[in-house]
């Protein structure tokens, strides 16, 4: 994409192939993340359009930062909204805090594909989840998932250290390789 | 995204060097999380309607044809064609809607798109191999995904080569799980299949498999309507062959609508044209539907139908419409059904007619026309499904034996999508009624060409359809070409679909990469 800057500029004044760009930019990742996230096609692609009907809504008032960065923090607040009406539940953030016997639908190939790994997933912080997502299935880099998170490099690092000390025990690899992708 | 294992060992020893003692760890490791990476099925339909419902069209020609110009003229002289082809199509669009939509040119000059159905045989085996998976490197890599996760939704009876595993093949392993080693997630349910239908009687030798000409010549028709037009800047004749990939035309009224036609692939969808629309819709903030608001099925049937009638729309190549219910799936399975809110928009299936067949695609969903209704306002919202309607056929050699077509059914199909655990808990029986034979959409991916082929298949309905939890399948698909039916990957006569080897990377199992040939051995200690 031409001008990263001076596209967000026009979109932001309201102008609609500018939006367009941006779209065609971001699509594939918010809905991937979206996707990682819920495990449903469907779902993903109801809040991929609530993301982004509410990111061109309120477009004007984005002002400063990274473009992405926003896209993602509307995707994830989308997610959590989703859950937290479905389910009634404050403390439930994505599909991967949901029980195993749940009655949210699920693509079925999905669910067998995590399975192996949704164990160590659900034992960290909401947010370490997304990094880890975001830097090894998104393959995003560490100065992208900063600027997501709005956390500078350094301080995601000690979040993670702060993961690693907590789930060594328990599976010390697979917490130590998801921190090292994150180096 | 994906990264290889050599590079992401590399990254991992320049910060521990210490690791390297530790390879086969992690190796396991990193392919449990790649592994692990679900497919996200993104739609590139889905894409693109979000993208007008949001925005309204941007014309990917209008859109298009300024990045091109202004981004590539300056790299090299044929950009130049590029960029003035593409401008042709901005001028010309109009040109083209008025020289086919307004009836403004002699009835002989009329181009036929292809929208009325012809097929044309060809000689016997014309499409190639339809074995699963083929043989081409395409089709193996993407099978390799699937195998390494042990996803078996799609395609076990794939007969991808070892080698192409991901993990390579290599000297020594045997990269095979056998059935006892897959572990079934304890919460699926587990279902087996039991046809309970009349006696089947296979006669045929060999039946017609057709193939779409998708392309069909559709983008030079319409590129031969350009050369009639003088534009000024440019002598257009000067441009030699020129093919027009997609155009998108609106209705400049109000609550008016667009279309798009694909001509490489010979396709057409309608919808709104937003802008012409009074605002775009805001989700989040709409009114949440429930099941009061959708009309009944002759209501929306009603409407369709008035929608087709008006813009022309031929209807005489699908049967009777029917209104799509699998959203009703989840309603009925939700304990608290006031949390379910009923889907802002209903489609209407015009059923593709094939040489007298119904058409299905691999999980016994209908294919044909959709006209999708806004169950709000009780307008039509969109179609899909539009196609060119010219077919070659082909004759291929069918399956005759009866009790391998209805052992075939039992172990799922051509899907095969539920795997069954016998340590697992008791497992639903799914009833088979008496087969019909249809056409199955099958997409073929070979030298970069996705061709999309129909093949004539049974359909074997499912009689107790499990209501408490979604069931993604409708029917189950045996495809009756011997080609497909005979492809499994174990190589054995049983003509059963069977697993793609899944490497073990748990106890048992150990994962060794040859960086040197980019190979890895999964050796598995029985």
């Amino acid at each position: 994409m031409d001008n990263l800057e001076g596209v967000v500029a026009r979109a932001t004044q309201g102008d609609k192939e500018a939006f367009a760009k941006l779209y065609d930019e971001y699509i594939k990742k918010i809905y991937n993340f979206i996707y990682y996230k819920t495990h449903h096609k469907e779902t993903a692609e109801d809040l991929t359009s609530i993301t982004f009907t509410k990111a061109w809504k309120n477009i004007e008032s984005f002002n400063k930062g990274s473009i992405q960065a926003w896209l993602y923090t509307i995707a994830r607040n989308t997610v959590i909204d989703h859950y937290r009406t479905v389910k009634q539940d404050k403390n439930i953030d994505d599909v991967w805090d949901l029980s195993s016997n749940t009655d949210i639908a699920m693509d079925a190939d999905t669910v067998l594909k995590v399975e192996d790994v949704k164990k160590y997933l659900q034992d960290i912080a909401p947010i370490q989840r997304d990094i880890v997502i975001m830097r090894v299935w998104q393959d995003l880099s560490y100065k992208e998932i900063a600027e997501i998170t709005g956390k500078s490099e350094a301080n995601c690092k000690v979040i993670y250290s702060r993961a690693i000390s907590k789930l060594k025990l328990k599976m010390p690899i697979v917490v130590f390789i998801a921190f090292l992708f994150l180096k | 995204m994906e990264k290889n294992i050599k590079q992401i060992l590399k990254d991992l020893y320049q910060i521990d060097p210490t690791l390297k003692t530790k390879e086969q760890d992690l190796i396991k490791i990193i392919n449990k999380f790649l592994s692990s990476r679900p497919d996200t099925k993104l739609d590139n339909v889905f894409v693109k309607k979000l993208k007008q419902e949001i925005l309204g069209e941007f014309s990917s020609v209008r859109y298009s044809v300024w990045d091109n110009i202004l981004n590539t003229m300056s790299y090299n002289k044929f950009s130049y064609i590029r960029g003035g082809a593409l401008l042709l199509l901005i001028v010309a669009a109009p040109l083209v809607y008025f020289l086919i939509f307004s009836n403004k040119i002699p009835s002989s000059d009329i181009i036929d798109f292809g929208f009325e159905q012809k097929i044309s045989n060809t000689k016997n085996n014309a499409f190639g191999t339809l074995a699963l998976g083929g043989t081409n490197k395409e089709s193996a890599d993407s099978v390799v995904t699937r195998s390494q996760t042990g996803d078996g939704s799609q395609e076990f009876a794939v007969s991808a080569p070892i080698q192409a595993m991901g993990l390579g093949g290599g000297g020594g392993g045997i990269p095979v799980a056998t059935e006892s080693m897959m572990i079934a997630p304890e919460y699926m349910d587990n279902y087996t299949y039991k046809y309970i239908g009349d006696t089947l009687e296979l006669k045929d030798e060999s039946l017609k498999v057709l193939k779409r000409n998708k392309d069909d010549g559709m983008g030079k028709r319409l590129a031969s309507l350009f050369g009639r037009a003088n534009f000024g800047l440019f002598d257009i004749s000067k441009f030699n062959n020129l093919d027009v990939n997609n155009i998108s035309l609106s209705e400049d009224v109000e609550k008016g609508y667009m279309m798009y036609i694909n001509s490489k692939e010979g396709m057409v969808s309608i919808s709104r044209n937003w802008d012409k629309w009074p605002q775009v819709r805001t989700f989040a903030l709409e009114r949440q539907l429930t099941i009061n608001d959708i009309p009944k099925d002759d209501v929306l049937i009603s409407i369709t139908d008035k929608f087709l009638d008006k813009y022309g729309i031929n209807k005489s190549i699908y049967g009777a419409p029917e209104v799509d219910k699998s959203w009703n799936v989840y309603y009925a399975s939700a304990e608290d059904k006031s949390m379910i809110s009923a889907p802002g928009q209903i489609g209407v299936i015009y059923p593709l007619l094939l040489d007298g067949k119904e058409v299905y695609e691999q999980y016994g969903t209908r294919v044909g026309l959709n006209v999708f209704v806004d169950i709000k306002e009780n307008i039509v919202l969109s179609i899909d499904g539009l196609w060119t309607q010219n077919y070659s056929s082909s004759n291929y050699d069918t399956v005759t034996d009866v009790g391998k077509v209805v052992n075939f059914a039992e172990q799922g199909g051509i899907n095969n999508r539920v795997y069954y655990s016998p340590d697992s808990k008791q497992p639903t029986v799914l009833n088979l009624d008496t087969p019909k034979v249809v056409y199955m959409r099958y997409y073929k991916y070979e030298n970069n060409i996705n061709e999309e082929l129909f093949i004539p298949a049974l359909m074997f309905t499912i009689e107790n359809m499990p209501q408490s939890r979604y069931y993604g399948q409708r029917a189950i698909m045996v495809p009756l070409i011997k080609d497909m039916f005979d492809t499994n990957t174990l190589g054995d006569d049983t003509g059963l679909p069977k697993p793609v080897p899944m490497p073990l990377i748990e106890g048992g199992s150990q994962a060794i990469q040859d960086f040197d040939t980019g190979t890895t051995n999964v050796e598995v200690s029985l």
